[in-house]
């Protein structure tokens, strides 16, 4: 008798392998009872539309703004091919969907969007966003109560799952033109980018800022958590003084540790 | 934070918690004996998803339904969906944890959605161990759903209620008996869903689902997008005359109406749940 482990695999690949699935399927029909109104093909693709139709809808929902734009028959489209090269590896399905962008980046029938790649990372950074650990702020009166010694072992934090992304198109300005449903018309100039963002959360409200040059090597810089002391040494051109004030004030640093 | 806990148990009709009834549901604060939680709604670090929750948590009693767990599945338990699990568990305590007879991933392949299996030794062996560690590890006894299925192996070596019933024994878990479930697959292979019913071990129902399925001609799909069809209500009263009143839960998944047409459903089924009530105290 045929195993559940084995079972359970030509199941998943008469499911996922379109083309390739002939073998897979011609073997678990085997095991599959006789229906008087359904073959076992039919059968089968009851469950293989379910699960690839469930995980258009999460990537739908991850990526509203990138279905608007390229309509959802295209969506579909690029999704099943998508599915079909990506498995999802979490039992979170918030998890998946991660790696669109780059795909979308290869993909040749999108070539006619540039932008489009940018426009998912940007929502892909959203999603994480929104899920996000909340977080209280930085703690200003404890950070003043370092001492010296604490000072230099510095380490500064941006906001929990919060994200920097630079692209070349104006992505922020795509978005937000998208979120409105009145199908408006406004026009985005795609030479007002290049743009550098970050996407981060406070309580619940979500927030794309975009940053100066120097804001955005500070950021990155922080976020490689090395020692802000270090941080200051490799970046004597930057003003830091004004520079951290700017990013505590607008809240895109979060909190602090001393390693 | 810590929360006031609403009432520790499950009664009468309650609904499944949708993101889209949340205002509803705050602004005029419906008269619902319980909410049912889609547990891997609730998995992220934080945001407004376990803000909501908490909200709701904070006036009435929950349930929490998962269809992470994979027990069926020839892969180990998820260590990190279980420990996620408790962790919510532990901050919201809801009445009832309960998760699917069925797998949802295998080799670490996720697909989300419910597949069937074979109902053999080897699998009740399986789902078996893996229902009792679970059951270990939360502190609580886990309620099993029986499935709903569009193939059926012919290797199977017992019906499926005989399946049900090892597997409690094995374990001593408690049922979730969707009546809708009864129904399609009652339909889809060609068994009396009476048969099913009767030979459910009545003291281990803990909760009934109640949901719309879609006719497709060739067979029953599950879909949770239609109200709950006459057949189905027929069953869900014949049910109780075997399980007695047990909690019974208005689940829509698809094309979610307006709150009204889910507090609509829940009446009609507190009305069974009142007559059968009434017969058990007149018995």
């Amino acid at each position: 008798m045929i195993s559940m482990h084995t079972l359970q695999n030509l199941f998943i690949d008469a499911v996922f392998h379109e083309s390739g699935s002939m073998h897979a399927s011609n073997q678990i029909n085997d095991f599959i009872s006789q229906n008087k109104k359904l073959n076992s093909i039919k059968q089968i693709e009851i469950y293989r539309n379910s699960i690839f139709g469930g995980l258009t809808a999460a990537l739908k929902e991850i990526y509203p703004v990138c279905c608007k734009l390229v309509g959802d028959d295209f969506f579909d489209f690029m999704s099943t091919q998508y599915i079909c090269q990506n498995k999802s590896i979490s039992p979170d399905l918030s998890n998946y969907g991660e790696s669109l962008s780059d795909f979308i980046f290869s993909f040749k029938a999108a070539d006619s969007l540039p932008y489009l790649s940018d426009i998912t990372k940007l929502e892909w950074a959203w999603h994480r966003a929104f899920y996000s650990a909340d977080h209280n702020g930085l703690n200003l009166s404890k950070l003043n109560e370092l001492t010296k010694a604490q000072q230099l072992d510095l380490v500064f934090h941006t906001p929990p799952d919060s994200t920097l992304i630079s692209s070349s198109y104006p992505i922020h300005k795509i978005w937000n033109t998208n979120q409105q449903t009145d199908n408006s018309n406004e026009i985005i100039n795609l030479d007002d980018g290049p743009v550098k963002l970050i996407i981060w959360r406070r309580n619940y409200d979500m927030h794309i800022d975009p940053l100066h040059d120097d804001e955005w090597t500070l950021l990155s810089e922080i976020n490689k958590n090395i020692l802000f002391n270090d941080i200051c040494e490799n970046n004597l051109h930057l003003k830091i003084d004004t520079l951290l004030q700017q990013c505590v004030k607008n809240e895109w640093i979060s909190d602090f540790s001393i390693l | 934070m810590s929360i006031m806990k609403a009432t520790q148990s499950l009664q009468g009709a309650g609904i499944g918690l949708r993101s889209q009834h949340y205002q509803t549901i705050f602004e005029t604060k419906p008269d619902i004996p319980w909410f049912e939680v889609l547990t891997d709604n609730y998995m992220g670090a934080g945001g407004l998803p376990l803000y909501h929750l908490e909200k709701v948590r904070n006036n009435y009693p929950i349930s929490f339904h998962g269809v992470g767990l994979s027990l069926a599945s020839t892969d180990p338990l998820n260590t990190q969906y279980l420990s996620k699990l408790k962790q919510i568990i532990n901050r919201f305590e809801p009445t009832h944890v309960s998760d699917h007879l069925a797998w949802v991933s295998v080799n670490n392949h996720y697909t989300h959605e419910l597949l069937p299996f074979p109902y053999t030794r080897e699998a009740i062996n399986l789902i078996a161990d893996k229902i009792n560690i679970v059951q270990d590890f939360i502190g609580q006894s886990l309620i099993v759903e029986n499935p709903s299925t569009y193939l059926e192996f012919n290797h199977s070596e017992m019906p499926e209620w005989i399946f049900i019933q090892e597997i409690i024994n094995e374990t001593g878990c408690k049922l979730l008996i969707d009546i809708n479930n009864v129904y399609v697959c009652a339909i889809n292979h060609g068994f009396n869903p009476i048969e099913y019913i009767s030979n459910i071990p009545q003291q281990h129902v803990s909760e009934i689902h109640l949901a719309g399925y879609e006719d497709r001609e060739t067979h029953l799909y599950d879909t949770h997008g239609y109200q709950i069809h006459d057949e189905v209500w027929n069953l869900y009263e014949i049910a109780l005359s075997y399980f007695d009143s047990k909690p019974t839960l208005i689940e829509w998944d698809t094309d979610i109406p307006d709150f009204k047409v889910l507090q609509n459903e829940a009446r009609k089924a507190q009305i069974f749940l009142n007559q059968i009530q009434h017969q058990e105290q007149y018995a």
